[in-house]
């Protein structure tokens, strides 16, 4: 394996992240944060019923109250897709900024401006809505049946209206080579059924979004997102603006986990309400209005897969039911990627792969840290387990036996970007990973007894970096930068890369520094907009450092050339004849000749003399596309023990390992691998948003009933251990890959098959919350103190 | 008023208009009580009120802040036991010297209730007033024999807890009275346990279970068994004590306990967790936490 033996001076080291500073002291600003002179505030009046049509709509007592009212009729009857990241062809349009036929509780109906908060939100409780209710559809095994009554009578896509029949939104069936033949030349074929949760984003920052009409008949936006340029294109298209009077200004962003791919819901409303006031509006969602807002893909998948008795895996077929909620925001490029994550997990000579995604009333689902990942490497991980177990070969053996790894051919983002695989580092992580968590002492569960048990467990797994590949594909996967050298020497990097926290734009930094050899202290980040930078699709599918750092290399290595030419001009040698070197002690970067000592400058000097020679700012905008998604690979081990009678689940020890290539910012990756094992446990144990028959969130929606695991319910940091084997990724930045959602993609599987490898018991329903599970381990134990065996009483109410 | 509504929220400004008072003494307070009944509504550290008031679950016209009354916050040593101000925070039981010393349970109760910033404003007096059948403190005291004073103009009367909450969110409480303080005796016995059952561990419970014990030469002399979370209201599982009184200290004995107290509670399903697995804890809970108070060395 090749391992990365180059020595950087920017990436890879511990200096301080750009704008860290910022954050702790509170300055930096997020979108809740912003406040304009004249601003008035918005509120968004929600549908209480899950299928509703809307009547009437009185707003005259809110009016005469001062307030600015829109209602559906006020909006641009347009319909849209928040997400537009896709070709026209896979964007299914179902969606509009106010609606007068809510699908959900919680969709928007009608919203109201005013001076202060306190009067808009009294305002919008004057507002009178009369609603004809619908019976809601909240299963979506009933969604699909002939009693139904359809959620959608048509949506729009590529311009052309379609009928929705039977509330299917997507249906999507992807076949390779012949399932039935493989299933028939395996020795066995294994079958289970899954089933995940209806997990809530939970960012810390509410959706929020601040417009201000300008003079000019345009619009300045200050929203929540993790990409201003499609949040422009969206704005232009919906409110008929030119893109070059639509400007979207790039804030701090408070977490994401995928939820701000799209345009958020309430940016056009405010964009609306701003046009109809005449003044800036401000809308921050309450966090109850957030959890109506977005949900990650709840799905069930039937898994069958055929395998030798040596263990080979020949074919694979699996069927998806996903809950898409009320709207389809991106069911066609999900069950493409849970077929393709699928396919690239193992090298299945057959797949065959049915998905459906179907219409409920309930929050609409989008993509979530690991978008399909976590719910097909949950199926597939837990099955590999199952399958090693029955024939009597080692997991890990069984692993090593059948992954997709280097020169084989990886389709992760669906099956119309395909790449061969160049850098893998499974085996090493799949070594360090038992060796930390003492694998080879594992016992079966037939081993275990009494009441707390133990079992330790893994799951592998990996992410793509990013969408790209050597052909366009269905996804639009490209960013762009602007490189310059200042006439002091430092160096400003101008890039419309979204940062959700994890440090992205850092590294941008970093890599911008190393590709110029000057050092990271004088590389700085601009603060940009949609108007002063080229398009950056978005930070998402684990892309921000693969793919928005690759764009501002570009840009530095033509400024790197222009750097060599001028000093060429200045030092009157070839620019070949030239080193770069960067002095992180003095601070600045050294131009000269080798072996010639009187041959020197620094990048400062080069710089301060092109400007008074009048030969232009060293500068070079780039945009750039990745041809490939290479896989960032996953490997988890954990320890847990589980309480055989009350079915309570602690997870002791857990050992996180990771290939992403070149490690850019090594603390912040290590924060990576925490965080995505904290959700995915989240994912695993607690996490679910479960809806009731009227289609309101149990628990009446308040955040206090959405719990999540905490750094109480974890190991510590002494019982985490986290790693990354750095192989060399020809195609990334400096060999870097991505990492984020790989760290969430095996957390799922690896916490159930410590369950099983503890109890005996397979759970594939998550979460595993001790309600639903107590019943089955209750069945596999004997009380202490009577000897009987310990059966759940039926309940009397 | 529902929560249904996805904009009654908790995460917002409050919108509705109300009338606050800030009375110097609790004899003003008494007398605002007395003149504006169930129209005034006292407010501690708002932890269990503010929130009813920002989903707009509840209406109020008239707050009045109790926090400041001096006569209210204090914590201190009677015949009998202790003697626990009105406004005392969940923070100051964890703290005070005299609860560690005299019902260490309580102390361990208000460390269970809510995060740090719930402990800090939260008090005892607002935990009992807001009637939750998932009040922290509720089981401890129901097993210590705890009373609390309500005062009103007219003067004090004195309810034992047990007789304090009527049903979910309804108490004896009269809309002139306030409660003052908790009085709590010191238990005879050293032998207690207690814990929240919980989602995760920053959370509300879903089934509480406090208990006491007191053994002789190796009988069950005196037992109590609190229960929150299982029932409209906070309870004793008395047919479980009364059962076990006077039986062997053993594993046996405790286990049978855990089984009559789940059929002695009427626990419902909701989002916290379900009716069935409330009672299979209940009885799982009550045995495990009677051997750990059995097995305290005292
Ligand atoms: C995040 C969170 C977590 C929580 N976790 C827990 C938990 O684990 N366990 C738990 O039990 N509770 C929990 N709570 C609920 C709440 O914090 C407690 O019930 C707290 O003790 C309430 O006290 P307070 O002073 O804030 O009451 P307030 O909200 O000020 O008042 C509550 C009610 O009591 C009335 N009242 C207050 N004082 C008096 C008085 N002296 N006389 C008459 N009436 C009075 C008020 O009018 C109001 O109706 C939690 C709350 C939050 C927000």
């Amino acid at each position: 394996m090749p391992k990365n033996s180059k020595s950087f001076h920017a990436i890879g080291t511990d200096s301080p992240r750009k704008g860290g500073k910022a954050k702790v002291t509170g300055k930096a600003v997020y979108a809740p944060d912003v406040s304009l002179p004249g601003m008035w505030h918005g509120k968004v009046l929600r549908s209480p019923h899950p299928n509703a049509t809307v009547v009437d709509i009185d707003t005259s007592e809110a009016e005469a109250m001062g307030a600015i009212c829109i209602t559906p009729d006020d909006v641009p009857d347009v319909k849209y897709n928040e997400r537009t990241i896709s070709v026209p062809d896979a964007i299914y349009r179902d969606n509009r900024v106010l609606t007068d036929r809510p699908r959900q509780v919680g969709e928007g109906i009608a919203a109201v401006a005013a001076e202060t908060e306190e009067k808009a939100e009294r305002a919008l409780k004057a507002i009178d809505v009369t609603y004809e209710e619908h019976e809601p559809v909240i299963d979506p095994e009933f969604a699909v049946s002939d009693d139904a009554p359809a959620i959608h009578e048509s949506i729009v896509r590529d311009g052309e209206v379609e009928p929705i029949e039977n509330n299917i939104a997507v249906e999507r069936d992807i076949s390779v080579g012949d399932v039935e033949q493989g299933f028939a030349e395996s020795d066995h074929v294994f079958e289970h059924s899954f089933e995940t949760g209806r997990t809530y984003h939970a960012q810390l920052e509410n959706k929020t979004t601040v417009c201000r009409p300008e003079p000019d008949g345009g619009i300045t936006v200050w929203p929540t997102t993790q990409t201003v340029h499609n949040v422009r294109q969206l704005l232009g298209e919906i409110f008929d603006i030119n893109l070059s009077k639509v400007n979207v200004k790039r804030l701090e962003l408070g977490g994401s986990f995928g939820s701000s791919i799209q345009t958020n819901s309430v940016t056009p409303i405010t964009v609306a309400l701003a046009m109809a006031a005449d003044k800036p509006v401000k809308i921050v969602s309450s966090r109850e209005e957030d959890m109506y807002d977005h949900c990650r893909y709840p799905s069930k998948l039937d898994v069958k897969i055929g395998a030798n008795d040596d263990g080979t895996l020949n074919a694979v077929e699996m069927d998806v039911l996903a809950d898409v909620g009320s709207h389809n925001i991106q069911a066609f490029p999900y069950l493409g990627v849970v077929a393709g994550f699928t396919a690239s997990l193992y090298d299945f000579e057959h797949l065959e792969f049915r998905g459906r995604a179907v219409y409920t009333n309930k929050a609409p689902a989008c993509a979530m840290q690991g978008f399909g990942n976590p719910q097909a490497t949950f199926a597939v991980e837990c099955m590999i387990d199952a399958i090693a177990e029955e024939l009597g070969i080692d997991q890990l053996e069984l692993i090593r036996k059948n992954y997709v790894g280097e020169g084989d051919t990886f389709w992760g983002q669906g099956p119309t970007i395909k790449s061969v695989v160049k850098s893998c580092g499974v085996e090493e992580l799949l070594d360090q990973g038992a060796e930390a968590i003492g694998w080879d002492e594992r016992t079966p569960p037939g081993e275990k007894d009494g009441r707390y048990r133990r079992g330790i467990g893994m799951a592998r797994g990996f992410h793509t970096s990013g969408t790209g590949g050597p052909t366009p594909g269905e996804a639009i996967d490209y960013s762009s930068a602007l490189v310059k050298i200042n006439e002091d020497g430092s160096v400003d990097v101008v890039s419309a890369l979204q940062d959700h926290g994890g440090g992205t734009r850092s590294a941008g930094a970093r890599i911008v520094a190393e590709a110029l050899d000057v050092p990271i202290e004088n590389v700085e980040l601009s603060p940009t907009d949609s108007r002063n930078t080229a398009y950056d699709v978005a930070t998402h599918a684990t892309r921000g450092v693969y793919a928005g750092g690759a764009a501002m290399k570009k840009a530095a290595e033509s400024v790197r050339e222009q750097l060599l030419e001028n000093a060429s001009r200045l030092l009157e040698v070839p620019p070949d004849a030239i080193s770069l070197e960067a002095d992180t002690d003095e601070g600045i970067g050294r131009v000269f000749v080798e072996g010639v000592p009187d041959k020197e400058l620094t990048v400062g000097e080069v710089a301060k003399r092109a400007e008074l020679n009048n030969w232009g700012t060293m500068a070079a905008v780039e945009s750039n596309r990745q041809v490939a998604c290479p896989p960032a690979y996953a490997a988890q081990f954990v320890e847990v023990e589980v309480d055989m009678e009350t079915g309570e689940i602690d997870i002791l020890r857990t050992a996180i390992g990771n290939d992403s290539g070149t490690i850019v910012n090594p603390k912040l990756a290590a924060g990576q691998q925490h965080g995505g094992f904290y959700r995915g446990a989240g994912y695993a144990l607690v996490e679910d948003t479960q809806y009731d028959e009227n289609g309101a969130i149990d628990g009446n929606g308040l955040l206090t009933d959405y719990r999540m695991l905490t750094t109480m319910d974890l190991p510590s940091n002494d019982e985490t251990e986290t790693f990354f084997v750095e192989t060399e990724e020809p195609s990334g930045p400096f060999g870097a890959k991505g990492l984020g959602e790989a760290c969430i993609n095996p957390t799922a599987a690896a916490v159930a098959n410590a369950v099983y490898n503890a109890t005996g018991v397979r759970f594939t329903d998550i979460p595993m919350t001790p309600e639903k599970i107590i019943g089955d381990l209750r069945a596999e134990y004997t009380d202490r103190v009577t000897g009987k065996p310990m059966v759940p009483a039926e309940d009397d109410d | 008023m529902e929560y249904k509504l996805a904009s009654n929220t908790t995460t917002r400004v409050i919108s509705q208009e109300f009338d606050y008072s800030v009375p110097a003494s609790l004899e003003e307070a008494l007398e605002l009580r007395d003149e504006h009944g169930d129209d005034v509504r006292p407010l501690a550290g708002g932890t269990d009120l503010l929130i009813q008031l920002k989903a707009d679950v509840r209406t109020e016209s008239h707050l009045m802040y109790v926090n400041g009354l001096d006569e209210l916050d204090d914590v201190s040593e009677t015949e009998e036991g202790l003697e626990i101000g009105a406004t005392v925070t969940y923070d100051d039981l964890m703290n005070s010297s005299l609860v560690d010393q005299h019902v260490p349970i309580l102390a361990e109760a208000a460390s269970d209730a809510g995060g740090v910033q719930v402990e800090k404003m939260g008090t005892i007096g607002g935990n009992l007033c807001n009637g939750s059948p998932a009040a922290s403190t509720a089981p401890p005291l129901l097993i210590l024999g705890a009373e609390v004073v309500l005062e009103s103009v007219d003067g004090e009367r004195i309810v034992p807890i047990e007789e304090f909450f009527t049903g979910p969110k309804r108490t004896v409480l009269e809309p002139n009275e306030l409660l003052t303080s908790v009085r709590v005796p010191t238990p005879a016995s050293d032998r207690w346990a207690h814990e929240e059952i919980k989602r995760v561990t920053e959370d509300l419970a879903k089934v509480i279970v406090s208990v006491s014990l007191e053994c002789d030469d190796g009988t069950v002399t005196d037992c109590g068994i609190g229960l929150g979370c299982v029932a409209p209201t906070p309870i004793r599982a008395t047919e479980a004590e009364a059962a076990i009184r006077g039986e062997p200290a053993t594993e046996e004995t405790f286990a049978r306990a855990g089984e009559i107290a789940s059929d002695e509670i009427s626990p419902i399903s909701d989002s916290r967790s379900t009716a069935e697995y409330r009672r299979l804890i209940t009885e799982t809970k009550v045995r495990d936490l009677l051997v750990d108070a059995h097995e305290t060395n005292v």
